[in-house]
């Protein structure tokens, strides 16, 4: 014989076994070598359907109802047809947004509010603590049988003495052990579902090894068995169906359709089939073998229920009919193996469902909770116990309902009342995968009808029975309503229990569900979801970009911010995951790349958190960084007449008109070309946030050449391209026309010739500069939103277009007039001077009109060069070079004027980028000036000298000076200390040495000398630039 | 989902048929045959055949699933 001690030892032996498992699948994914990624043992994971309700409760519902029973397992078979779809495309959205359980799913979809799913959790939970309680009881009364004999009423027994509270505990530490060790952001558990594959496996052996028994060793086969029944009035009817309600045809129709849903729907076959699912097309292999498993264990459920009856067990132990035959038949090491077989199939029920519920009390519950409370600063840290003490009060909640009602109640009633629970899901689910329209209130109210008729209907009954309200409730109704009975609702009598709790709140389910989300509407968020969840198969990439942060954290920020969430380890497997599933470096990352960064940390951080706590930690965490989403401009597509973005587009158009009258007056107020374009430049970043632009003139070969721009990268300016008219850059320059593209992505790659990859964008503008007859060059200006640059916004380039034309135009038409005249002049002035005697007064005139000649030609042909130089062409160049080279040019001049010339270069400069040309131009001019403002014999020092990253470059002298008051004007154009020339040339040297970066000052004092000083920054490490 | 793979889901369909009234009328009779009821014997059928047409079909789509993505990686 069995002693209690005996049991107990193997019992526990088997799941230290278990755990050995576990930890060996735990360790093997660690290592990166999955066990379970194969088709068979997903099946046998799947098999966790097979709990103690089926290992003993189908024998007892066998020897109660004939072959009802059978539907429970007939209707996953049946689902097991439409797998290839639904499944798969609920494992398709899950996967894509790291999504965890059923109640995350419906957040996800119906919007990211945290009602939906505490609705869900909540039901979820009524439906399956009194399941849990059913194993709970089964483990303790099967235990009782094998040690004492006898089933153990818990009516009875105090708390501390009841077995089944042992086993509660027991089953904690199982689930902890088994699903919270540690945090993970996919929820997959590898070690546990090993351990649950090899479960199902002894369950089936086990159950296998007792039918046989029973069919061949007790008795001579199926048909002794099956004739004794025949032959027996008593039990006869057990051989057909619909002899009464408990066995009508309605009956097994609903149970069909009951187990249709809950093989997709419980929480642990959702947890298995989806969470843990490791490859899709494992479906097409589990879609056969779970049915075939299930058969084979099914397979011997009548001989058993028969051949207890006939060997004389009472049918009201019916359920241990598996366990009694071998005992009572002298084999109880037959009967240890079921108790074994019946152990695996609870223990395997219970860890897998507490731990998919806690997570959903956890992510549903607690954390929106901590949320509303403000206190999810202080969460991460806890995570991982409250997930722990999530699977403990499951698992204690299920012990408290089979305290209470579980002695009233045959296994297999609980069974099928969390069945009906969460049936209720079903409408909400599978419109969340194929129908569009459905909406977030449409589903609250659904659901939320459907458990509330559930609840009253089914739920009910049973604790009434169990003594906890008045029965009066049963016969009469509440308060004496009898319209309001919950077992006759609305006055419908005659039906079963599940049948009339699963019409009535189906049909509320479905009914308000459908009806509510036609009359409501959806939010863009859940259009965007609905659109993502049901066209999942269709759409992948390209998605349009729809919205933009004003600021997003680098990858580091977030990598320290998921570490919060999901421990050091995990962030930085997310992150490889990202840069991997990106493939470009992030100092590429434009809009896009970030907005997804974003999204997949989010999806990271919801793996553990859920989608509606996610959402709002991850809007906390932006915005305390001053983050905040703005909208991207889509005119053509969405065109919304809401307040707010009417005025945004009249804040738009403001900005526009103050850059018109900006540029209007930068244009009017210097003839300065390079001026007058950088200014215009400078508006459109500032006031309209332009992000990138550029303006191209064309030269004297007709080439269009990129002379200022903003934005770019310096390659940008070697590049000059030739207009043809079947570019868009041509067809802006020729025709001449704006045009404006709103999605770059959409423009064929040879339209976009001519212009920079870098700096189209998403969207850009191009606009001619033109004037009435010439085209000059083309103005661009490019935004990462789509559709920046809509239809109204066309003709403000045009008309700032047509400004800079006139401007540049007007500049280069008065040098040039000037320049001719001022040109014969000269020449004939030289001619007269050739033909005047010597030393005569005419002669004198003659020199003055050439010597002014040549000095206004200087001036006009300097006005042209300005024209013309805009943006310098940059290369490596030691500045001592260039200061020599200057001086060699000057030397003459210097020599001339006897002055004292002192040299100090630096050895030891680091390289800088400059333009060779217009730095040497920069030294001439300033030597030059030094020179003018000298004397006879004064003191000139040049010198190059290294400070921190930047070289300086001095020039002094001891000449006359500046006036004081005419500091401050220094390098205005056309502004000059001389009472002659053009006065050019400071302003050419601060525009020169603006353009490279550096500072220019000047330090002056009457009488005493001028010292210039210019500061440039070296060259940084090469740029990626050079390419 | 092409128009072969519909097909899964018409099976799907009269299996649930087949498994319901009024066609499980036909065979919830007092009739045995080797002395196992026609019922059983109904059931258990239907439920056979059902594994014998999914491990068809799964097949058969887990070959295309492959052409598929064979065809991709090419």
């Amino acid at each position: 014989m069995l002693s209690p001690e005996l049991v107990a030892v193997i019992a526990f032996g088997y799941l230290l076994l278990l755990f050995a498992i576990a930890y060996y699948g735990d360790r093997q994914r660690a290592k990166g070598r999955s066990v379970i990624a194969n088709p068979y043992i997903y099946t046998l994971s799947l098999a966790v359907y097979c709990t103690a309700w089926t290992f003993f409760g189908s024998v007892g519902k066998a020897a109660t109802q004939g072959a009802t029973f059978l539907t429970i397992y007939l209707g996953p078979t049946l689902m097991a047809f439409f797998w290839w779809f639904v499944l798969r495309k609920l494992l398709r959205v899950c996967k894509d947004n790291n999504l965890t359980t059923m109640s995350d799913f419906l957040t996800l979809r119906y919007g990211k509010g945290a009602l939906l799913g505490a609705l869900v959790t909540l039901g979820v939970l009524l439906a399956v603590v009194p399941y849990i309680g059913l194993q709970l009881k089964s483990v303790s009364n099967t235990f009782n049988i094998l040690a004492y004999h006898e089933v153990i009423s818990p009516l009875t027994t105090p708390v501390y003495q009841d077995t089944a509270f042992y086993v509660a505990l027991i089953l904690a530490v199982f689930g902890i052990l088994f699903g919270a060790r540690h945090l993970d952001p996919t929820e997959r558990h590898e070690g546990m579902v090993a351990a649950v594959a090899f479960e199902s496996l002894i369950k089936l052996l086990a159950f296998l090894a007792v039918g046989i028994l029973v069919s061949y060793g007790i008795f001579q086969g199926w048909g002794e068995i099956f004739g004794g029944i025949r032959h027996n009035p008593q039990f006869r009817q057990l051989l057909s169906v619909n002899t009464g309600a408990h066995d009508s045809y309605l009956l097994i129709m609903v149970q069909t359709i009951l187990a249709m849903g809950a093989i997709l729907f419980l929480p642990r076959q959702f947890h298995m089939a989806v969470v843990e699912n490791t490859d899709e097309k494992h479906i097409l292999t589990a879609m056969w073998l779970l049915p075939l498993y299930l058969l084979l264990i099914n397979l011997f459920v009548m001989p058993i229920a028969f051949a207890g009856l006939l060997l004389g067990f009472p049918s009201s132990e019916a359920d241990t009919f598996v366990l009694r035959i071998p005992l009572q038949s002298g084999h109880p090491y037959l009967a240890l193996l079921t108790f074994i077989g019946g152990l695996s199939a609870s223990t395997a029920m219970v860890a897998v469902s507490s731990i998919a519920v806690s997570t959903m009390l956890l992510n549903n519950l607690v954390l929106p909770l901590t949320i509303r409370l403000n206190l999810q600063e202080h969460l991460p840290p806890h995570l991982l116990t409250i997930k722990r003490l999530g699977i403990l009060l499951v698992i204690l909640l299920g012990f408290i309902t089979y305290r209470l009602i579980g002695p009233s109640a045959m296994l297999v009633d609980m069974g099928l009342i969390a069945f009906c629970g969460v049936i209720q899901l079903a409408p909400a689910i599978l419109g969340a995968l194929y129908w569009r329209e459905a909406t977030k209130w449409g589903a609250i109210a659904g659901l939320g009808a459907g458990f509330l008729l559930w609840a009253y209907t089914l739920v009910l009954p049973y604790l009434i029975e169990a003594g906890l309200f008045h029965p009066g409730i049963l016969e009469h109704g509440p308060l004496g309503l009898a319209v309001l009975k919950p077992i006759a609702f609305l006055g419908l009598s005659g039906l079963d229990h599940l049948s009339h709790a699963f019409f009535w709140s189906l049909f509320f389910n479905i009914g308000i569900f459908v009806s509510v989300s036609l009359l409501t509407a959806a939010s863009p968020l859940e259009v965007e979801q609905a659109r993502r969840f049901v066209g999942i198969f269709e759409l992948e990439e390209g998605l349009p970009l729809e919205r933009r942060y004003t600021y997003l954290p680098n990858l580091d920020q977030f990598t320290c911010f998921m570490e919060k969430f999901i421990g050091k380890q995990k962030a930085r497997e997310a992150r490889q995951g990202f840069l991997k599933q990106i493939e470009l470096p992030e100092k590429e990352w434009g809009d896009r790349e970030k907005l997804q960064l974003e999204a997949y940390v989010e999806r990271t951080i919801a793996g553990s958190i859920g989608p509606a706590a996610a959402r709002v930690i991850m809007d906390g965490y932006l915005s305390s960084l001053g983050s905040r989403m703005e909208g991207v401009f889509d005119l053509f597509g969405q065109v919304s007449s809401s307040l707010e973005e009417s005025q945004q587009k009249l804040k738009r158009r403001v900005a526009e008109l103050s850059v018109l009258y900006e540029a209007a007056r930068t244009l009017t107020s210097t003839l300065y070309l390079p001026e007058l374009i950088e200014g215009v430049l400078d508006l459109l970043v500032e006031r309209l946030g332009v992000e990138k632009c550029s303006v191209r003139l064309l030269d004297e070969d007709g080439q269009l050449t990129i002379k200022s721009y903003r934005g770019l990268t310096r390659i940008a300016q070697i590049l000059s391209t030739k207009p043809e008219i079947n570019t868009l850059l041509g067809q802006c320059l020729l025709t001449p026309q704006v045009i404006s593209v709103s999605d770059t992505s959409l423009m064929g790659r040879d339209r976009l010739e001519g212009l920079l990859e870098e700096e189209t964008l998403a969207s850009f503008v191009l606009a001619p500069i033109t004037t009435e007859t010439l085209a000059l060059g083309v103005l661009t200006a490019a935004s990462s939103q789509k559709g920046y640059f809509a239809r109204e916004h066309v003709e403000f380039f045009q008309s700032l277009a047509g400004q800079l034309g006139a401007a540049v135009r007007s500049a280069q038409q008065v040098a040039h007039q000037i320049r001719n005249p001022v040109h014969a002049i000269g020449g004939f002035a030289h001619l007269l001077l050739k033909k005047l005697p010597q030393d005569s007064d005419t002669r004198n005139y003659a020199e003055i009109i050439i010597k002014e000649a040549k000095r206004l030609e200087q001036m006009v042909s300097e006005v042209i060069e300005t024209s013309v130089i805009f943006i310098p062409r940059e290369e490596e160049q030691d500045i001592n070079q260039v200061v020599r080279g200057a001086l060699g040019i000057i030397r003459s001049k210097i020599e001339e004027k006897q002055v004292d010339l002192k040299v100090e270069l630096a050895e030891d400069l680091p390289p800088l980028t400059m333009d060779v040309g217009n730095m040497k131009r920069v030294i001439l001019q300033l030597v030059a000036n030094a020179l003018d403002a000298m004397f006879f014999g004064g003191r000139l020092k040049l010198s190059t000298r290294r400070q921190n990253e930047m070289v300086e470059i001095k020039v002094e002298d001891n000449g006359k000076g500046i006036p004081p008051h005419m500091l401050p004007h220094i390098f205005d154009t056309f502004f000059s200390t001389k009472p002659s020339g053009p006065g050019l040339g400071l302003p050419i040297v601060h525009k020169i040495i603006t353009q490279h970066r550096g500072q220019i000052s000047i330090d002056s004092k009457l009488n005493i000398g001028t010292t210039v000083t210019i500061k440039l920054p070296a060259t940084k490490e090469p740029e990626s630039v050079q390419d | 989902m092409t128009k072969k793979d519909k097909l899964l889901v018409l099976l799907g369909i009269l299996g649930f048929f087949l498994l319901n009234y009024p066609l499980l009328q036909i065979f919830n009779r007092d009739f045995f045959l080797l002395g196992v009821p026609m019922l059983t014997w109904y059931l258990f059928g239907i439920w056979i055949l059902a594994v014998a047409g999914l491990r068809a079909f799964g097949r058969y789509l887990t070959v295309k699933e492959q052409t598929v993505q064979s065809f991709y990686k090419e």
